[in-house]
């Protein structure tokens, strides 16, 4: 569940910055994200069938291999794209309080998903959908998490090499139904 | 077993075994397949293609519930499915990738043998713990009368056994009985076959040889008995046990402790069954009185001895 309750999140997030709701529900996205029980959900997929579903907001779906922090910075900090979504390699896990992770017979743990939103000089901050493998919750509101910029690094190019998904404004957006509405139409 | 859809978006094209494993073809199949899918084996063929076979990873809450700490197993479930690699003869290799519903279904064919296996496992460690309890005495009765009195008269007509037991079964218990080379059967007459004799060897008193046998009948037949002759008792109780045990084998901790809901739940998911925790409750309560599980209260734990036998049977983490 967590690629799709951090696509929910993030979702949910922009609109709000933008004083829109929602387009969308998490079995919505749970079904663009083809959410199956112990096959876990995939990200093949989202801007195929995420942007049809989103195109009438004014609004796609981006994906980045090999992003830098300067890449997450500018993605953050611009208020026409929403945060991003990364992986992390499964070694995060080890670093959770509370948490007792443990690998299969072939050492094997999933990669995590998580939402970068801030990169300071030293840390990069995040929240972290992983208390859903549990509860099953629809919304992240567990306190934000953070780690060194060298684990953090680590753990994204290890997981998938840097892949970056974010949501962003597309550029013909304005003539359609524009609910993302720009800043100086408030 | 691989799809032939050969278009542009549906093929990978990789250099190197590292690559698969743990680079950008990795990558792919995870964003493709679903976030624990791995490759768990790569052979190479005489015409150097490669066969590569794809695990996927399952997390699962594997806590105590009696500790704070919570426990996530992943579950590493080898050989869900096969992809094969061409070799393009410039050091490349090409896979044409299959749908997704493709791989789901073989991960989802791959676990229900898992959990097949360990009832299997069960059925054969509890037996004899679960011999007394009424349910399964009453629905092996046919199969226990027979041994019994086969062994107390050496040979008996068919037409006497179907006259005695009056169920209409009797001659298709016997000849599975026969086929399995616990029963000798020529047609007409009924006599101890070579399993039967064998086990006279451990020279067992009456009551002891017959619930020795039935053990031995339970252990080889258990899905011809389950399926043919429709004796869902030998299963039952293995499903309750499987709902405790299946998370102490994955944690490799005989001392877990769970309570009903805990144990509740895990049947939902391992058996796709609605039950209420009630019901589970009495069932884990005749459990623990055969000794098959201890039960303190709410929360359950192992017999040591049926988590070893299990476990050495049934790998499952």
């Amino acid at each position: 569940m967590c690629l799709p309750t951090a696509l929910k999140n993030v979702l949910d997030e922009f609109a709000d910055r933008h004083n829109s709701d929602s387009p969308l529900s998490l079995s919505d996205i749970n079904d663009i994200c083809d959410y199956r029980a112990g096959g876990a959900s995939t990200s093949r997929n989202v801007p195929a069938k995420l942007d049809p579903e989103i195109e009438d907001h004014g609004i796609e779906t981006k994906i980045m291999f090999n992003a830098t922090f300067e890449d997450l910075e500018a993605i953050i900090d611009d208020n026409d794209r929403s945060l991003p979504i990364v992986e992390l390699d499964s070694a995060y896990f080890e670093s959770v309080d509370g948490y007792d992770p443990r690998g299969g017979v072939d050492g094997y743990q999933w990669d995590h998903v998580v939402i970068p939103f801030t990169v300071n000089d030293e840390t990069v901050l995040f929240y972290d959908p992983f208390e859903e493998i549990f509860q099953r919750s629809t919304r992240i509101d567990s306190p934000p998490t953070q780690r060194s910029k060298t684990q953090f690094y680590e753990w994204w190019t290890a997981a998938s090499s840097r892949w970056t998904m974010w949501l962003q404004r597309s550029d013909q957006q304005v003539l359609t139904n524009p609910q993302f509405r720009q800043e100086d139409e408030e | 077993m691989a799809s032939t859809n050969a278009g542009p978006g549906n093929r990978l094209k990789f250099h190197s075994f590292e690559e698969i494993r743990h680079g950008r073809a990795e990558t792919e199949l995870k964003h493709r397949y679903g976030r624990g899918i791995y490759v768990n084996e790569i052979h190479e063929t005489s015409n150097d293609d490669l066969v590569i076979s794809l695990g996927n990873t399952v997390p699962k809450d594997v806590s105590d519930s009696l500790e704070q700490d919570r426990v996530l197993q992943f579950i590493n479930i080898r050989d869900i499915y096969t992809l094969r690699g061409e070799a393009t003869g410039e050091g490349a290799y090409i896979v044409n990738l299959p749908d997704r519903d493709d791989v789901h279904e073989g991960f989802v064919q791959r676990r229900q043998q898992i959990i097949d296996q360990l009832d299997w496992s069960m059925a054969k460690a509890i037996y004899e713990h679960v011999f007394e309890l009424t349910p399964v005495e009453n629905q092996l009765n046919a199969i226990i009368q027979l041994v019994r009195w086969v062994h107390e008269e050496e040979s008996i007509p068919l037409s006497r056994l179907k006259d005695a037991q009056g169920s209409g079964n009797s001659e298709e218990y016997v000849q599975v009985l026969s086929d399995l080379g616990f029963l000798a059967f020529d047609g007409e007459t009924v006599a101890e076959g070579g399993k039967m004799q064998e086990a006279q060897l451990l020279e067992l008193d009456n009551d002891q040889y017959v619930k020795t046998v039935i053990g031995n009948v339970v252990k080889e037949g258990y899905n011809v008995l389950q399926d043919r002759l429709e004796l869902r008792m030998l299963r039952h109780y293995p499903k309750f046990c499987n709902s405790y045990y299946y998370d102490a084998l994955q944690r490799q901790d005989p001392s877990l402790h769970l309570d009903v809901d805990a144990v509740t739940r895990n049947y939902q998911r391992q058996y796709g069954e609605d039950i209420d925790p009630f019901v589970v409750n009495d069932k884990l309560n005749e459990l623990a009185e055969t000794e098959v599980i201890q039960k303190d209260g709410e929360y359950v734990q192992s017999n040591p001895d049926v988590y070893r036998q299990v476990a050495q049977e049934s790998p499952v983490s």
